[in-house]
């Protein structure tokens, strides 16, 4: 039977301003270090300014003005990679921006540290601002990251799996916000202004609850003096926003519903939404977690053994379960001919799964490959820092080990009871024109 | 006994020893042990992939049948070779490239256990006609995902365009008429041709111990044949392009453009990897973030963030791609070709030379973050053949003189352009 360990310390946050958290983990393993500063966020109407926003903070600083200033700034530091995004936890967005760069093996080692601190300073919290108007956060880069924004959404339509996916959550989710995209949606980015992206950039640095992360071969101690230096924040208010609600849950509807879409594609995409109210904590998110994975998680699901291995329907079949939201995905692609077939084999091996029946071998290579993902997020540091924000959003036990337990002690009585918690809630359907398997 | 029997060097950037042996069936072993991780890798590569058209008495295979053989070989006797690894909790999965064929797993617990499932996987080949059908259907899935893909499509067209006999032209999978006829004697003939041990290549990297790695190489890599490790004619291709232009139309509501760029085959040894080693500087300092094409037209706003240039190569060939998502085909195509032609009329700066190399040394760097990427550069470095200091050796040559001149070479090679179209255009 699967067992897993703890794969590194919690670390402990320490608050370097109000709503201003430091976590620091020490780690011989990489050759780069990484801090991330994460901002909690409601995912509302303004999800689409926060993304312009984003794009705005990686294109220049007031130290580094021009595009190729802050690209030259990021190669000194022997290819340091800088991401500023956005992205979802349930119904809370988080807006992001990460730094990773060489600490060690390189003539910079010495002064690395400080260099790119002061460098992801410099993005988040001294941005280029307009000529003459020191109020107000560049127009030019407004413009053109809102152009960005919109051509982000119009090219999801070339990836058929995920547009399905954003068509699935936006039938499904209508009316929430995890209906929203992370990057909200186009009609709100056409709207966003540089005005709105300005007020929302100083209610950020001033009132939003943030998280620091640094994972690096540096000392704790001395981490934490170097991220207090070049990531101070002078202008914080004495008291914070809280950090927005990430989880909430809704049953199905009553009536299944079933959107269908016509392009000219050669593969029918399909996708299944079930969901119900299972409390985020506990034997029965455990039960649900076990439903997805048993289900769909891998080459070892159900969906991968009957409809690919065993009847040779599909290339791809899998399903996850949305611990935030009560949701269990099922995704697949499938030759336009078998589409019915395909729809009836996930809805039988649903009644399966959810009835209670744990497939032993399914169940088996399910909690070892917990127990393997477990084991490794010390290795990958992307991984292990997800695993920490989500447990601290959602208050969950954020040691892993407990979390495995609660895994393993899944039963088939759990499972059905989950199951009858849960009912089908939406199908999509992309297909070709003038076929319906 | 194993231990005399290593090669070991240390890699030149981090000092971690890269340790190199032949296994007694021929095989080549590479191990980089990595202390301090939890997951450990491995990988065995047969060389040979979807450009090997023909057995190796000249006899022609359809297309697609390297992937093809690729998805079989995971069956076995005992069932799916995926449910031992699953049941270990371990991770495996298998790719085909141009030239090559590569299994792998990665695990945290029983790694010996796991290394002996993929030493014995290429062992035999299933001959379950049920199962081969099974498969074609699966497969025919999977081209067809790929169908609807819209930068596969814009790829694959590229390389048709670029390139008349040479088969990196046809697509890795095949297509759905070219794996119709793929049966289980002609998956046995390949399986024999190249399946066998001195055809093979094994890596591993993580906290393994080298001696059990080549120990267990030594065991079970054995046999059955004892042929010769495959070793390519180089394909007739002439300098210029196929097509100049190629085009599709497809659901999406963006276009995209590949521009390529053919070079002439580079031959083997140490000029391949500085010539690649530059080709690849010389697109960081073109394309890459800051680059001198890419921030022209980022600040035009003619393209976004999905801009980017790569360079792939092999003894036979060498091409450029530089490629990008935007609004409207035509006029981005003339503006980059305008655009690229101010680029080549200032000599680069040592100011942008330094830059690169640093940013290309970071990139290199970071393999070592996991035991996965550093493996990948190993097999890169044991398929190429070069010595394992090649690359950040070249690095450290580049001159702004003959980055210039690279930069020139490139950028006057043949051309071709292969646009993906919105069908409502």
């Amino acid at each position: 039977m699967a067992t897993a360990t703890r794969p590194i310390p919690v670390p402990r946050p320490r608050v370097l301003a109000p709503g201003v958290r430091l976590f620091v983990v020490r780690t011989k393993r990489f050759a780069t270090s990484v801090c991330r500063i994460v901002v909690h966020r409601p995912l509302g109407p303004d999800a689409a300014t926060a993304a312009v926003l984003a794009k705005v903070l990686a294109s220049a600083t007031a130290r580094h003005p021009t595009r190729r200033a802050l690209a030259d700034a990021l190669a000194d530091l022997y290819g340091a990679t800088l991401h500023v995004g956005v992205g979802k936890l349930g119904d809370r967005q988080l807006f992001s921006a990460n730094l990773e760069w060489p600490t060690a093996h390189v003539t910079t080692a010495r002064t690395a540290l400080a260099q790119g601190l002061e460098l992801l300073g410099d993005v988040f919290t001294r941005p280029a601002r307009e000529p003459g108007t020191p109020a107000l956060l560049r127009r030019d880069l407004v413009a053109s990251e809102r152009t960005n924004l919109l051509r982000a959404h119009a090219a999801l339509k070339g990836d058929k799996a995920a547009w399905t996916l954003r068509q699935l959550i936006a039938t499904t989710c209508r009316g929430e916000p995890f209906a929203r995209d992370a990057r909200g949606r186009a009609a709100e980015a056409r709207a966003v202004t540089a005005e709105a992206v300005t007020a929302l950039h100083t209610e950020v640095i001033r009132r939003a609850p943030i998280d620091i992360w640094f994972v690096g071969d540096v000392a704790p101690a001395a981490a934490e003096r170097a991220v207090a230096r070049h990531l101070a924040w002078p202008e914080r208010v004495r008291r914070p926003m809280t950090a927005p609600k990430a989880v909430s849950m809704r049953p199905a509807r009553p009536r299944p519903r079933r959107r269908v879409f016509e392009d000219a594609v050669a593969q029918t995409r399909l996708a299944f939404a079930w969901r119900g109210i299972v409390p985020h904590r506990g034997p029965a998110a455990a039960a649900a977690l076990a439903l997805g994975g048993v289900l769909g998680g891998g080459a070892y699901g159900r969906l991968f053994k009957e409809l690919r291995e065993a009847q040779g329907l599909c290339y791809d079949a899998s399903a996850y379960y949305d611990r935030s939201k009560g949701l269990v995905v099922v995704e697949l692609g499938v030759d336009p001919g078998d589409e019915r077939r395909a729809a009836q084999g996930v809805r039988a091996l649903w009644r399966e799964v959810a009835s209670g029946h744990l497939d032993a071998h399914a169940h088996a290579a399910f909690l070892e490959e917990q127990a393997h993902r477990i084991r490794t997020l010390g290795d990958q540091r992307g991984a292990w820092l997800g695993w920490l924000q989500q447990a601290d959003a959602l208050g969950l036990d954020p040691d892993p080990q407990a979390r495995f337990e609660r895994l393993r002690r899944v039963t088939p009585a759990a499972l059905r009871g989950v199951g009858r918690r849960l009912g089908l809630d939406t199908t999509v359907v992309l297909r070709p024109p003038g076929t319906s398997g | 006994m194993t231990r005399a029997r290593w090669t070991i060097e240390p890699e030149p950037l981090t000092g971690r020893p890269v340790h190199r042996a032949t296994a007694r069936g021929g095989t080549e072993v590479w191990v980089l042990p990595m202390p301090g991780f939890a997951r450990s890798y491995a990988s065995l590569t047969a060389r040979y992939g979807s450009r090997d058209v023909t057995l190796p008495d000249g006899a022609p295979l359809p297309d697609g049948v390297a992937h093809f053989l690729e998805h079989r070989m995971f069956q076995t006797p005992e069932g799916d070779v995926f449910d031992l690894y699953a049941a270990r909790g371990a991770s495996a999965n298998a790719y085909t490239t141009f030239d090559h064929t590569c299994y792998l797993f990665h695990s945290t617990t029983r790694f010996e256990a796991n290394l002996d499932t993929l030493l014995t996987t290429l062992d035999a080949l299933e001959p379950d006609p049920e199962g081969i059908e099974r498969e074609r259907g699966i497969i025919a899935q999977e081209i067809a995902m790929y169908a609807d893909d819209a930068s596969w499509r814009g790829y694959f067209n590229l390389l048709e365009g670029l390139y008349r006999s040479h088969p990196v032209r046809r697509d890795i999978a095949g297509t759905a008429r070219s794996i119709a006829g793929i049966d289980a004697a002609l998956l046995g003939r390949i399986h024999a041709a190249y399946y066998h041990p001195r055809n093979l290549v094994l890596v591993a990297a993580g906290p393994v111990d080298p001696d059990l790695v080549l120990d267990r190489a030594d065991q079970l890599l054995t046999g059955p044949g004892r042929g010769r490790r495959n070793r390519r004619r180089r394909a007739s291709e002439p300098p210029e392009v196929c097509r100049g232009r190629r085009r599709v139309r497809l659901p999406v509501e963006r276009a995209s453009v590949y521009l390529g760029l053919k070079e002439r085959a580079p031959g083997g040894g140490r000029r391949r990897i500085e010539r690649q080693v530059a080709a690849v500087a010389v697109l960081e300092m073109l394309c890459g973030d800051g680059g001198r094409v890419q921030r022209a037209l980022y600040d035009e706003g003619v393209i976004d963030a999905g801009f980017y240039g790569t360079y792939e190569d092999d003894q036979d060939y060498a091409f450029a791609t530089i490629a990008a998502e935007v609004d409207r085909a035509q006029p981005f195509v003339r503006r980059l070709t305008q655009a690229l032609t101010a680029a080549a009329a200032t000599p680069f700066t040592a100011d942008e030379v330094e830059r690169t190399r640093r940013k290309l040394l970071g990139r290199h760097l970071r393999r070592f973050n996991a035991p996965v990427q550093a493996a990948d550069w190993l097999l890169d470095v044991a398929l190429d053949g070069n010595p394992i200091a090649a690359g950040v050796e070249a690095l450290a040559r580049l001159t702004p003189r003959a980055l210039t001149h690279r930069m020139r070479a490139l950028l006057s090679a043949p051309r071709s352009v292969s646009i993906v179209e919105p069908r409502s255009v």
